[in-house]
C-alpha cells in the first residue's frame, strides 16, 4: 500500500468505518443516484469524485458525519443543484446514450433496453425535480427520517407525497409504450 | 366502506414506518376488508414497477477508480467569469486612456491660465473672415504681449 494510502486510513468515530471501506460500500451508489437524476455519466463521475473528496476533506478535519450514507447523499444532491444551475435548458430525455452497448447482448435486445430507459426517462421527467429525488432516495431505501433530513422537509409529509408520487409515475409509465416493451421481456 | 384506511396510510403500513398501535389496527382491519387488501396490492405492484425501472435505468459500472484518483484530485478553484475580467479590462483601458489624454493637453511647459488676463478680438470679424484671417493677440498682467497670432492664413 501506497503512502498516499494512509492517509485514507482515518476512522470515522460514530460508525468507526475506514475511509476506504466507505468508499467501496457507496461510490457505485452515488454514482448511480447522481446518474439517476442528471442522466450524465461525466456529471455523475464528477460528482460522485468531488463528494468523497468532501467526505475525505471533512474526515481530516475531524468533522465526522454522523450519518455518513444520509451526508453523501445531501453533498451530492447539493453538487448537483449547483451544477445544474449552469445548465437550465438540457432536457432530461437528451442525455441518454441510445446506442449504449452490452458486450453479451444481441443489437435487438439493446435497442430495446434503450428504448425502455427512454421510456421511464420521459415518465420521470413529468415529475419535479424534488418528486424525482424522492423517489431515488426511497429507492435507495432510506427510511422517511432520513428522507426529510436530506430534502429538508416535514417527515409526516413524506409517506403521503411518495405514495402520491409513485401512482403518477405508474400511470406515466403504463401511459407509454415500457409496459408493452416489458410484457414482450417478461419482466413485469 | 367507513373505516376503511386511507392510501397514504396503507403506503405507510407497507413501509412499517407507523406506530406499533395503528400498525395492529391496520393488520387486524385488513383480515376482513377486501377493498383495502385490493388497495395494498396495487400499492405494493405500483412500487415493485417503480423499483424495477429504475434498477433498469441504472448504468453499468466496470470498476470503481482507484483511491489515489481522489487523493490526487484538487477541489475545483471559483472560476471567475470571464465578463468580468472584460469588465475589468475595460476599465483600466479607459483609466489608461484618460490619464494619456490628460497628459497630452497640459504638458509641463505649458503657463498657468491665470497668466492671462484680457484677449484683443478683432470688432468686425466677419470682414475679417471675409480676408480669410483673423488675428489674436494675447497680452500678459503687465500689458505686454505675449502672443500674436494670425489664424486661417
Amino acid at each position: 500500500m501506497s503512502q498516499n494510502f494512509d492517509t485514507f486510513v482515518l476512522l470515522i468515530k460514530h460508525q468507526h468505518m475506514p475511509f476506504e471501506e466507505i468508499y467501496h460500500l457507496y461510490y457505485i451508489k452515488i454514482y448511480q443516484f447522481v446518474y439517476r437524476i442528471s442522466f450524465s455519466e461525466q456529471d455523475s463521475e464528477d460528482i460522485a469524485q468531488e463528494v468523497f473528496l468532501s467526505l475525505h476533506n471533512e474526515i481530516k478535519k475531524n468533522k465526522h458525519p454522523i450519518n455518513t450514507k444520509a451526508w453523501l447523499y445531501r453533498c451530492a444532491l447539493n453538487k448537483y443543484i449547483n451544477i445544474n444551475k449552469k445548465k437550465k435548458n438540457i432536457q432530461l430525455t437528451d442525455n441518454i446514450n441510445l446506442y449504449e452497448k452490452d458486450f453479451f447482448n444481441t443489437i435487438e435486445t439493446d435497442i430495446i433496453q434503450n428504448e425502455q430507459k427512454k421510456a421511464i426517462a420521459k415518465a420521470l421527467s413529468k415529475l419535479t425535480p424534488k418528486e424525482q429525488v424522492l423517489l431515488n432516495l426511497y429507492n435507495d431505501e432510506f427510511s422517511y427520517k432520513e428522507i426529510s433530513e436530506i430534502l429538508e422537509i416535514k417527515p409526516t409529509s413524506v409517506g403521503k407525497t411518495l405514495s402520491r408520487v409513485i401512482e403518477k409515475l405508474t400511470t406515466h409509465i403504463k401511459s407509454s409504450s415500457y409496459e408493452e416493451l416489458c410484457k414482450e421481456r417478461r419482466i413485469v | 366502506m367507513k373505516n376503511c384506511v386511507k392510501k397514504e396510510e396503507l403506503f405507510d403500513y407497507y413501509n412499517h414506518s407507523l406506530e406499533n398501535g395503528r400498525m395492529s389496527e391496520i393488520r387486524q382491519h385488513l383480515v376482513n376488508c377486501k377493498d383495502c387488501q385490493k388497495k395494498l396490492q396495487t400499492i405494493e405492484k405500483n412500487i415493485s414497477i417503480v423499483k424495477e425501472s429504475l434498477r433498469n435505468l441504472n448504468p453499468t459500472i466496470e470498476c470503481i477508480p482507484p483511491l489515489e484518483l481522489i487523493n490526487n484530485k484538487k477541489p475545483n478553484k471559483k472560476k471567475i467569469k470571464f465578463s468580468t475580467i472584460l469588465s475589468w479590462a475595460a476599465g483600466i483601458c479607459l483609466i489608461v486612456a484618460f490619464s494619456t489624454l490628460m497628459r497630452k493637453k497640459y504638458t509641463h511647459n505649458q503657463k498657468p491660465v491665470n497668466d492671462y488676463e484680457h484677449y484683443e478680438y478683432i470688432p468686425d470679424l466677419n470682414d475679417a473672415w471675409k480676408q480669410n484671417s483673423v488675428s489674436v493677440t494675447v497680452y500678459n498682467k503687465n500689458g505686454k504681449p505675449v502672443n500674436h497670432q494670425i489664424i486661417g492664413e
